[in-house]
């Protein structure tokens, strides 16, 4: 495992490049840490990898012309030259009219605490250690597991010449199995800033539980169906929903189905932003070091917000910058990242009670936008699809596809329950808190042979 | 190079594997980005770094670092082992290779004009030109385009005597146009979408591709979809471009024949494969005209290069040999555990990845039905779909569903009106057997995919296709409304 390089190191080597600059304005940005991640598969660690890296980004401005580059070699000499790349590309830019200046300082010090340091340099043979529970109770009931154990950490830094100065370092860590059967499967995932409250144990005993319940499932007729959808399934759904509509320039672009002021979804459904809850994954400021402020997004169902970053805040009249820079302008724009949906006052099994006829959906698989501006998704279900009947689960089906509009399902919703569970996003290092829920109408318009 | 490379497999030695392998690894790029008139990005990236793979007591470990010194490669490669040996633990069988190779050889990508030698001043003028000729047409709210050049250097050693260099050049390049009214959005682009138009080879692509050329036609078609009735729902003939139909081949052949997935390897991420070992040989894939290859020596492809990334010679391998699936895409410990040596598709995306079953070229042959114009002459009734604008597929890649930009209506082999939100849906193995017509040789192009990802950590791949056009009869279409 790498050295943690440490605070004062980064901004130090941070501001020693910037002296480095000429520029009208400069950014400086680190992103370094490390990943190791045990990966299994027919009940055996089949990959098993860990890499460490360091990246420093430098954005440099004359006037209104604004060049990048980036490189992962730290060496003095190519620091400078570094510096002097970005500084060559400003100067071959045309002006941006629409660019006016990079963030200023944050209104005080950024502080976080520290990771735990146990996710953050956890050993291989830690990683085996649960990897191994699982497999284990996989094989005892004849199925086979596969999966991912995922620890490390993450340094980021970021200053500017107008005094802007921000670090952070973080942990987390994820175990992800599914579990095969003859004829079905079953899934569980957790997600946590803390390896020790990764449970192999519970997971491999829910996907082994779900497993068993999703042999020999029955075709049955796509159409429109209630659905509870699990925590897993609307995670990857709010994912969507909101890098399609909820950054401004999407909505600056007429490519968002954000209405500000306008119902658009049940007025059960709440869903801000907020990248220091601790509930979630803390990511305090983002590429541009501008601290992360809590956003509003839906509040009982109406549009009351969209995040921003510097240059989306400067382009409208009376916006402020929401700390949501992914640290590229391109399609995506600002994007919020640490989403958490209120939670509603019922349960899963009330949920199961409540339904006449409908489908339980554990999770989906390749989820695409079809129509991105009314968030209509498309996506195959996975890992445990079961029909409800009378109140009752009687039995596993074949997987759907879907294609229905995320908006329009969240406008549907009729119950969430009261615990929430924090759920990846992006690949890792970031998450979602949110519940499960059940939706009146969900539109599945074909089937596959499994 | 070549003294850190022995240095790490010394000390894999040393430390008790039974086989390890460095790569070292420089990616340069540049890219450029304009959007409605101004330049969006201006960038310039280079990572380096080096991984070293080990087998200890028939298990797997990797790690991996940035930092390229004598000390670090000891670092790394006692790491390595540390993490075999713990893969260890929870052991199936030992890891088979094959037969041993030992190849010293050098590979460079062929082009006409260095990648890096264009100044960026000229790739921003022909981008605010083309981007000028879009906003040209009355309805487009935003226009954008780029330019993108790569320059890879590797170096693979392995203790089994492997000594090999390469260097692989690639260029992508691309524009795109959004029509925005009251509640509708429509975006074409040109030559494809989701990432451009990309292969190896120089910057030769992007003269040739005559984006300003091409700039006024695809913004007049996206403001024409904005008040284009919706596509219909009925079962008809479908005919595809060449670049959709490769990404059909993408994601219904080149996925389910990757080994790796047949054996589970991937089943929590991407998923496995309906294409389970006893159907080699044996099964009915698609009609008798359809032929697929891998390829990683077709010309320009953007899945072609010298070597994989286990030291494999590129080659080309059968897939579908008139309609019959007779291979499986390899790498060297799944084509052993298959009684097979590699057909050389190992690849990792960057110095800090592991290589993994990637798709090459996944070509399907040219037809004997003519160019586009042809195909549609020759269909009574169906529908023409151009370009990809959503995709996704069920984990065993059998059902799948995908939109596209524009479509038109073809009656008596004529073009008709254009249809919006088009999109058709099927299962794989009957879908390939209503293909009917395949175009030839000369609407044949090698399409390329620059973000096929897979794999965790993900790693994104450049692969590539080629394509001529194709017809398709019997198949679900539908208008897909918000």
């Amino acid at each position: 495992m790498s050295e943690i390089v440490g605070k004062e190191k980064v901004l130090k080597l941070l501001q020693n490049m910037l002296s480095y600059s000429s520029a009208d304005q400069t950014e400086i940005s680190f992103m370094g840490g490390n990943t190791s991640l045990t990966r299994f598969a027919n009940n055996y660690i089949h990959q098993n990898v860990t890499e460490n890296n360091t990246t420093v980004k430098v954005r440099s401005i004359f006037g209104q012309k604004i060049g990048t580059a980036s490189s992962n070699n730290l060496a003095p000499e190519a620091l400078k030259e570094l510096v002097a790349r970005a500084e060559e590309l400003a100067h071959l830019q045309v002006d941006d009219p629409e660019f006016k200046s990079l963030p200023g300082p944050n209104p005080s010090e950024i502080t976080t605490p520290e990771p735990d340091e146990t996710t953050y340099s956890a050993s291989a043979e830690l990683r085996a250690n649960g990897v191994a529970v699982i497999c284990r109770k996989s094989a005892e009931k004849g199925l086979t597991a596969s999966g991912a154990f995922r620890t490390g950490g993450s340094e980021i830094g970021v200053v500017n010449s107008l005094g802007l100065t921000a670090y952070h370092r973080g942990a987390n860590s994820d175990l992800i199995t599914v579990i095969m059967g003859e004829s079905g499967s079953g899934y569980a995932d957790r997600l946590s800033p803390t390896i020790a409250a990764i449970n192999a144990e519970e997971i491999a005993d829910e996907a082994i539980g779900k497993a068993l319940r999703s042999q020999n499932p029955r075709a049955l007729e796509p159409g429109e169906y209630e659905v509870i959808l699990e925590e897993y399934a609307v995670g990857e759904m709010l994912q969507y929903i909101s890098y399609l509509g909820m950054g401004a320039l999407a909505l600056q672009e007429g490519r968002s189905f954000m209405q500000l002021d306008r119902l658009l979804m049940s007025p059960l459904i709440t869903i801000y932003d907020d990248g220091s809850d601790p509930q979630g994954l803390v990511n305090p400021f983002d590429a541009e070091g501008v601290a992360r402020q809590r956003v509003n997004l839906i509040e009982q169902g109406i549009c009351k917000a969209v995040v921003y970053d510097s240059y989306t805040a400067n382009r409208e009249a009376g916006k402020q910058n929401t700390g949501h820079s992914i640290g590229v302008q391109g399609d995506m724009g600002p994007i919020p990242l640490n989403l958490f949906m209120e939670p509603g006052d019922s349960s899963k099994e009330e949920m199961v009670k409540q339904t006449k006829r409908g489908l339980w959906v554990t999770r989906f698989h390749y989820v695409n936008p079809l129509i991105p501006n009314k968030a209509v998704l498309t996506g195959m279900t996975r890992d445990g699809t079961f029909l409800i009947e009378d109140g009752e689960i009687v039995g596993p089906v074949k997987n759907f596809r879907f294609t229905q509009s995320g908006v329009e399902a969240l406008n549907a919703v009729q119950s969430l329950t009261q615990t929430r569970r924090l759920q990846g996003a992006w690949g890792g290092g970031v998450g979602y808190l949110v519940p499960a829920l059940k939706i009146a109408r969900f539109n599945f318009n074909s089937a596959t042979e499994f | 190079m070549r003294d850190l490379a022995n240095l790490a497999l010394d000390t894999a030695r040393q430390r008790g594997a039974n086989y390890a392998d460095i790569r070292f690894v420089t990616d340069r790029g540049q890219h450029v980005a304009v959007k409605n008139g101004k330049v969006e990005a201006l960038s310039s990236n280079e990572s380096q770094g080096f991984g070293v793979r080990v087998i200890y007591n028939g298990a797997w470990g990797f790690s991996s670092s940035s930092v390229v010194s004598r000390a670090e490669v000891e670092r790394v490669t006692a790491e390595a082992v540390a993490i075999a040996r713990s893969s260890a633990t929870v052991k199936r069988r030992p890891v088979e290779l094959g037969t041993p190779l030992s190849i010293q050889d050098k590979y460079v990508t062929s082009v006409k004009t260095d990648v890096f030698s264009v100044p960026l001043e000229e790739q921003i003028a022909l981008l605010l030109q083309a981007n000028e000729e879009m906003r040209r047409i009355e309805g487009i709210k935003l226009a954008a385009g780029f330019i993108s050049t790569l320059k890879i250097n590797k170096v693979f050693a392995s203790t089994e005597g492997s000594y090999i260099e390469q260097e692989l050049s690639e260029c992508g390049a691309g524009i795109d146009a959004y029509a925005v009214s009251e509640g509708g959005f429509q975006r074409r682009s040109y030559p494809n979408s989701v990432g451009g138009f990309w292969e190896t080879g120089g910057y030769e692509l992007v003269p040739r591709l005559d984006l300003v050329g091409n700039a006024g036609r695809i913004a007049e078609q996206a403001v024409q979809l904005l008040s284009a009735p919706l596509c219909p729902t009925r079962k008809t003939n479908l005919i595809l471009d060449s670049s959709q139909v490769a990404l059909q081949v993408h994601e219904s052949c080149g996925h389910p024949v990757e080994l790796d997935r047949v054996y589970g390897m991937e089943a929590s991420f991407a998923g496995t494969s309906f294409l389970t070992t006893e159907k080699l040989g044996n099964f009915r894939y698609g009609s008798e005209i359809v032929n697929i290859n891998a390829d990683a020596t077709s010309p320009r492809g953007l899945g072609t290069f010298g070597y994989d990334d286990e030291g494999v010679p590129a080659n080309r391998t059968p897939i579908i040999q008139e309609g019959r699936f007779v291979n499986y895409i390899t790498d060297r410990e799944t084509a052993a555990t298959l009684g097979q040596e590699s057909n050389g598709t190992a690849r990792a995306d960057g110095w800090n990845r592991i290589p993994l079953i990637r798709m090459t070229n996944i070509n399907l042959e040219p037809g004997k039905s003519g160019s586009l114009e042809d195909l549609i002459a020759a269909t009574e009734d169906g529908i023409y779909m151009e370009t990809n604008k959503s995709w996704s597929i069920d984990d065993k890649r059998l059902n799948f569903q995908f939109g596209v930009e524009i479509a038109w209506e073809i009656k008596d082999g004529k073009r008709g009106q254009i249809y919006r939100n088009a999109a058709y849906s099927g299962m794989t193995p009957q879908f390939w057997g209503n293909c009917d017509l395949i175009g030839g040789r000369e609407g044949w192009v090698i399409w390329g995919v620059p973000n096929c990802g897979k794999g965790e950590p993900m790693q994104s791949m450049h692969v590539g296709h080629g394509a001529s056009p194709a017809r398709f009869h019997n198949i679900n279409i539908f208008g897909a409304e918000g």
